[in-house]
């Protein structure tokens, strides 16, 4: 009868094996230990010495293979099933998705849980994030506060990373990880026992994800000093034009909502209205004949519509008053007037509802 | 610029030097002799990545001598199969040459200024003691062996404590420490770690005669006789050093003692199949019995009288690694302890007066273990 290896379940709570982004997996060390790097080149018994060595050092031993082939992966696997590992902790980085899932290891890996994936985390994606970070925390022995999990979920560094969706790329908000954890690390050399809010008070990270509905709603009812924050943070990671239009669209959406509340329009006719339907498909050419025959509807979601329509509360008339200033800001950037002009200016035109005038032309608004 | 000397001593010289030379580096300060004079004397320095020689020739040599350097193989070599008694060296400036030998033998080296001979940045610190250069010599040449570029910290280390020098190295298969008194001299808690590399040219280099140590900040000053050697220090925590001691205290499963020409003849039988791989020691009733095989071509076994045993016990260990301990020790008769290092696994040690060397229990053994 074939002998039982008595060490394979502590053999693999040694094992990580990372399949995500190398650079967020190598964030996951081990400390006071004493670490040894091998990687693609290393031979096959070099690897299997260092695994089933006896530790001589008093502290404890890491080895870190990376991109391992498969003749080492499966001289690994051999050492874990087959022999005792007498280091504590084995590191093994597959990153991006190089791990051969028909290989025995990865599938025995799987089933005891061993394979770890790390990339990046869409910004407001909580659950991945505090899984990461929690793994973060307790390789290093730390405990954190709920309080400061809960601030660290929505004032985490961020940054932007462009992603393969489909054929084309988009570009998305990400957690900056390495500099959060970066930070984190300098907490954890004061051999904190748990992370604390005041602690993570302290942190001053630049965020890209900055709420521009939020930035929207100042502009509508905020103080102008408010309304001036919030465009010089939105000027760093957005830009001041790209704000402008962007608040300008916005504005022509909320006219359209003013509009219907001045007129008492019902809900389903609104939808209508802005979805085109009524105009579509009305024009016709010399021949009578419609222009084009498959015009498709504008999406609108409803929801959005109702919560536009309840926090609306300017007339008409503001809010075009709001589009020409915002038109006249953007001519004034347009012709390289500074930021430090423009803004304060157009921040309190916007919270004393006033009408912003081009500065840098004679330009008769009559 | 001419100087003259004794051929057998230029020869003596220049072989030491070369001992800190690097050949390989054509056309660098590496690989060449660089001549000096300091105080109307005639010095030799040479250098490489680990250490720095300087060699007091004690020539006389005038106050306008001008220091060049000259290739150091060329020179050492035409020294060598030079025949006559005195060897003429003529340095020329202007043509970057220098010319050796005599009207009869002459070889032309190609030479230059000696600018690019760049010292160590010594900094001293106020640690200065003297060591017998013997005990140093059988510190580093019965623990340099052990360490490879296998081990986490490839490096000797040397430590001064209670009028005892210890020295310890390891590698991933064997380990092994040295320990001697210096006398009263010995600086306390003072400790080293010296390269591989500069423990074999000192090895080369030591003599029988006091040897004056000097500490520097990154670096060691060694000094006997006409000799000044600097090194650079492998700059580690000494916390991180493992504690070899705790392995060679723990508990003896099995010893015994055998004669040392009876056991080489043994080894010599097994590494007929196992010269390259490892072989089974089995101590019984007080017989060892030796067991060498190798899956494509057979096997060997071999039995031989312990002159005192006690226990049983049965080891493996890779044939070049007992062989390289065993080569070390110059007693007649060598005392082995088998050792439980391990839940599992047994090691066998060698237990020889001052010199300790215990060989780990094998895992896997290097493809490339011959190279």
């Amino acid at each position: 009868m074939k002998k039982t290896n008595p060490h394979i379940e502590d053999n693999w709570k040694k094992v990580y094996i990372y399949t995500g982004d190398e650079y967020i997996s190598r964030i996951f060390n081990f400390s006071e230990t004493i670490v040894e790097r091998l990687d693609t080149n290393t031979s096959v018994s070099k690897i299997i010495n260092s695994l089933q060595s006896i530790n001589i050092f008093d502290s404890k031993r890491c080895v870190k293979i990376y991109n391992p082939n498969a003749a080492q992966l499966k001289a690994i696997y051999e050492s874990i099933i087959n022999s005792k590992i007498n280091v504590d902790y084995v590191q093994i980085y597959c990153c991006n998705d190089s791990l051969d899932g028909r290989s025995a290891i990865a599938s025995k890996a799987k089933s005891a849980g061993r394979i770890f994936h790390y990339g990046a985390i869409e910004y407001s994606n909580t659950s991945p994030f505090n899984r990461f970070l929690n793994d973060w925390l307790s390789s290093n022995n730390i405990k954190i506060s709920g309080e400061a999990m809960n601030y660290l979920e929505n004032n985490s560094p961020s940054s932007i990373v462009k992603i393969k969706s489909g054929a084309t790329k988009k570009e998305v908000i990400v957690y900056d990880l390495p500099l959060l954890i970066n930070e984190l690390t300098k907490l954890a050399c004061l051999d904190l026992e748990e992370i604390t809010l005041d602690h993570v008070h302290q942190f001053d990270f630049e965020n890209h994800n900055k709420n521009i509905f939020d930035f929207f709603n100042l502009c509508m009812s905020g103080e102008a000093n408010e309304i001036l924050s919030g465009l010089n943070g939105l000027n760093e990671s957005h830009g001041h034009q790209m704000i402008l239009m962007i608040y300008l669209s916005q504005l022509f959406f909320y006219l359209k909502i003013a509009e219907y509340k001045e007129l008492k329009t019902k809900n389903e006719h609104m939808l209508k209205d802005l979805s085109l339907e009524p105009y579509l498909k009305k024009f016709l050419d010399i021949d009578f004949k419609e222009i084009e025959q498959d015009i498709p509807l504008k999406q609108v979601n409803p929801i959005r519509l109702q919560i536009a329509y309840n926090q609306t509360r300017m007339s008409s008339k503001d809010v075009s008053n709001q589009i020409q200033s915002t038109l006249n800001a953007v001519i004034d950037l347009r012709n390289n007037l500074s930021t430090d002009i423009v803004f304060p200016y157009y921040s309190l035109c916007l919270s004393h509802k006033r009408l912003y005038k081009v500065m840098t032309y004679n330009y008769n608004d009559d | 610029m001419k100087i003259t000397l004794d051929t057998v001593l230029a020869n003596k010289i220049f072989k030491k030097a070369k001992l800190t030379c690097n050949a390989a580096l054509k056309g660098t300060a590496d690989s060449e002799f660089n001549f000096f004079s300091q105080d109307g004397r005639l010095f030799l320095q040479t250098i490489n990545d680990y250490c720095q020689q300087i060699i007091n020739t004690n020539i006389v040599v005038e106050e306008d001598f001008e220091s060049f350097s000259c290739e150091a193989n060329l020179t050492s070599d035409f020294t060598n199969i030079y025949t006559a008694d005195k060897l003429n060296i003529v340095y020329s400036a202007d043509n970057f040459v220098v010319h050796l030998g005599d009207k009869q033998t002459k070889c032309v080296v190609l030479a230059n200024d000696g600018s690019d001979f760049v010292p160590f940045n010594f900094i001293p610190k106020p640690v200065s003691f003297e060591v017998p250069g013997n005990s140093l010599w059988h510190a580093l040449n019965y623990t340099a062996f052990s360490t490879s570029k296998e081990s986490m910290i490839n490096a000797v280390y040397l430590n001064f404590d209670s009028a005892y020098l210890t020295a310890y190295s390891f590698d991933d298969r064997r380990m092994s420490r040295f320990r001697v008194k210096i006398g009263d001299n010995c600086p306390e808690f003072e400790s080293f770690f010296v390269p591989k590399e500069t423990a074999e040219i000192l090895i080369n280099l030591l003599q029988d005669s006091t040897v004056t140590f000097q500490v520097g900040h990154r670096h060691l000053k060694l000094s006997w006789e006409d000799t000044t050697l600097i090194l650079s220090l492998v700059q580690i925590d000494k916390k991180s050093y493992p504690d070899l001691n705790k392995f060679f205290r723990k508990d003896d499963t099995a010893t015994f003692s055998v004669s040392k020409s009876e056991m080489m003849k043994a080894l010599k039988l097994a590494g007929l199949v196992a010269k390259n791989s490892f072989i089974n020691i089995e101590l019984k009733d007080s017989k060892l019995i030796f067991t060498g095989s190798d899956k494509e071509r057979g096997s060997t076994q071999n039995k031989i009288d312990c002159t005192s045993s006690e226990n049983n016990g049965e080891v493996q260990v890779l044939h070049k690694d007992l062989m390289d301990c065993i080569s070390k020790v110059e007693d007649d008769e060598l005392t082995f302890k088998i050792k439980q290092i391990d839940e599992e696994k047994l090691s066998l040690c060698l237990m020889c007066g001052n010199f300790n060397h215990l060989l780990m229990p094998i895992v896997s053994k290097e493809e490339n273990e011959e190279d």
